[in-house]
């Protein structure tokens, strides 16, 4: 106890040098984040500034944006609920057992996000063709998923669901173990378990997994393109539509669209962020 | 329900906790557990429980190996050490939770979830989430959540270390008149020797993995 003692007495007092410290770390912090922030502003106001609220409107109401924005959120909303039938489970499994062949699900689980989008497209191009026994199989249930909007759900699942299983995870394992032993001493199920504890716990990563995912398949585009192609009114979903038109010389509608594209998304989370309730501390 | 550990072993990482325990309570008794810090007493519960698997050995509850028996299909209430009350629930709910988990009929959930808080003082913070709860009333939301499901065995992990003396003498003689009605075999963790003394019939010293031996309080007083 001595030597605790001598050491604390022959520990420098100069409160004031210390606060001038964090005061100067705290200054530099703020104005690197100010720096990140007028960064995504300005890229931001590059687009709204580009835009004629008129012509938004107009194109909108034409039948190839307005079909281009429909399409984009019907398979959108089909993946997000494709994600949550079938990443719930992925998410539960993965972040509480424990097996052999763990750590390669969760490498085949990166893969789909650092995967180029295209060469993701490519890989299913090449399972739903004919020349494939699983795409031969499927045509000859009827299944066609080459160049139609089945096929613009299958891509951008495969690339945005990821993103909600893994938050979804993360927050499932944050979950202490403590809890989920006091509920099985209860004499619940794994089932009852899971319903009222595991779930109400994620619902933040849960909200956050989602928001994710569904930005991530509405602005999805290499995948879509190579599967679904770009058939206007068929399969042009908007962020094919913002390329068919720029490329094009129709700037000012690929402009409009991407305004559209850009509002849904941020209202998307928002409204996510507020559903998410708060975060507990265990 | 008597309890039994024969010849266990357990061993976290490459550090043996427990390498030949054998451990026994019997039906209807009150038994306290003490023990240096960090030698195993709380793992020791969760063998039981069903929380950890044991390496070797065998855990017997009513003289039935229970190894490949889930935590579930124990029946043994466990009041954690640090408490483990579900966030998200006020008071209330997480006292509730295992009766309606056990599909107890909504009206006697009611009934004895009140009761039960009513019994460890709670009632007015029936609605409080646990981390608008000091850490005696959580302490106090745990006991009354293991005790509302009336299991006939109760694993008290250091049950009444955050409460001042004068609940923890009320809810020492609470427990001893629960457990003298209704016979519910009892194991009780505790840092303090007179609550050992005091509540259990016997005492065992847990050191150096093992029990190093169990002393009947009758004859010490
Ligand atoms: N899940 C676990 N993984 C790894 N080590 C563990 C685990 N649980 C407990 N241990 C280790 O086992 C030892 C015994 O822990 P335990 O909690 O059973 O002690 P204790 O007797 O209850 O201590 P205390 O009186 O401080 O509560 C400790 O050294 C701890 O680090
Ligand atoms: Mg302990």
């Amino acid at each position: 106890m001595e030597t605790l003692t001598a050491a604390y007495e022959k520990a420098p007092r100069r409160p004031g040098v210390l606060r001038d410290r964090l005061l100067r770390f705290d200054l530099l912090m703020a104005l690197l984040t100010a720096l990140f922030f007028s960064l995504i502003l300005l890229v931001l106001l590059s687009l709204v500034g580009a835009a004629s609220w008129r012509e938004v409107i107009a194109h909108v109401g034409s039948s190839r944006g307005f079909d281009c924005i429909l399409l984009s959120l019907k398979t959108s909303f089909a993946v997000v609920v494709l994600t949550l039938l079938l990443g719930f489970p992925a998410a539960y499994i993965l972040a509480l057992k424990q097996f052999r062949g763990k750590a390669f699900l969760d490498t085949l689980l990166d893969l789909p996000i650092i995967m180029p989008p295209l060469v993701t497209g490519l890989c299913l191009l090449l399972l739903l063709n004919q020349a494939n026994p699983v795409g031969r199989l499927l045509q000859e249930w009827g299944v066609r998923l080459l160049f139609t909007p089945g096929g613009i759900i299958l891509a951008q699942f495969f690339v945005a669901a990821p993103f909600f299983i893994k938050t979804v995870r993360e927050s499932i394992a944050a979950i202490p173990s403590n809890l989920l032993a006091a509920s099985a001493t209860l004499n619940a199920s794994d089932f009852y378990t899971f319903r009222r504890v595991v779930l109400p716990l994620c619902r933040k990563g849960a909200c956050a997994g989602m928001a994710m995912t569904w930005a991530r398949a509405l602005g999805e585009f290499g995948a879509t393109a190579m599967v679904a192609g770009s058939i206007p009114g068929r399969t042009e979903t908007m962020t094919i539509a913002i390329y068919m038109e720029a490329m094009s010389g129709g700037l000012g509608n690929s402009i409009s669209t991407a305004l559209v594209l850009v509002l849904f998304s941020f209202t998307l989370l928002f409204v996510l962020k507020l559903q998410a309730g708060r975060q507990y501390e265990y | 329900m008597s309890i039994e550990l024969k010849h266990v072993a357990k061993t976290f990482g490459t550090r043996p906790l427990f390498h030949d325990l054998s451990f026994k309570v019997e039906q209807g008794e009150l038994h306290a557990l003490v023990g240096p810090s960090g030698e195993g007493k709380s793992t020791l519960l969760g063998l039981i429980a069903g929380l950890h698997a044991p390496d070797a050995g065998d855990v017997l509850i009513n003289g039935e190996c229970v190894n490949r028996l889930g935590p579930q299909r124990r029946k043994v209430g466990y009041v954690f050490q640090d408490y483990a009350l579900f966030p998200h629930l006020s008071a209330f709910e997480n006292v509730a939770y295992g009766l309606r988990a056990s599909g107890v009929e909504r009206r006697r959930v009611h009934e004895k979830s009140l009761h039960y808080l009513n019994l460890v003082n709670l009632n007015r913070e029936r609605d409080k989430l646990p981390q608008e709860l000091s850490g005696g009333q959580k302490q106090r939301v745990a006991l009354a959540r293991a005790l509302a499901t009336e299991p006939s065995i109760l694993l008290l992990d250091e049950p009444l270390s955050h409460l001042d003396a004068e609940i923890r003498e009320q809810l020492q003689f609470e427990l001893k008149e629960l457990q003298r009605k209704t016979g519910v075999t009892m194991l009780l963790v505790t840092h303090n020797m007179t609550e050992a003394v005091t509540l259990g019939r016997r005492v065992s010293f847990l050191r150096h993995g093992r029990i190093e031996r169990t002393v009947s309080t009758n004859a010490l007083v």
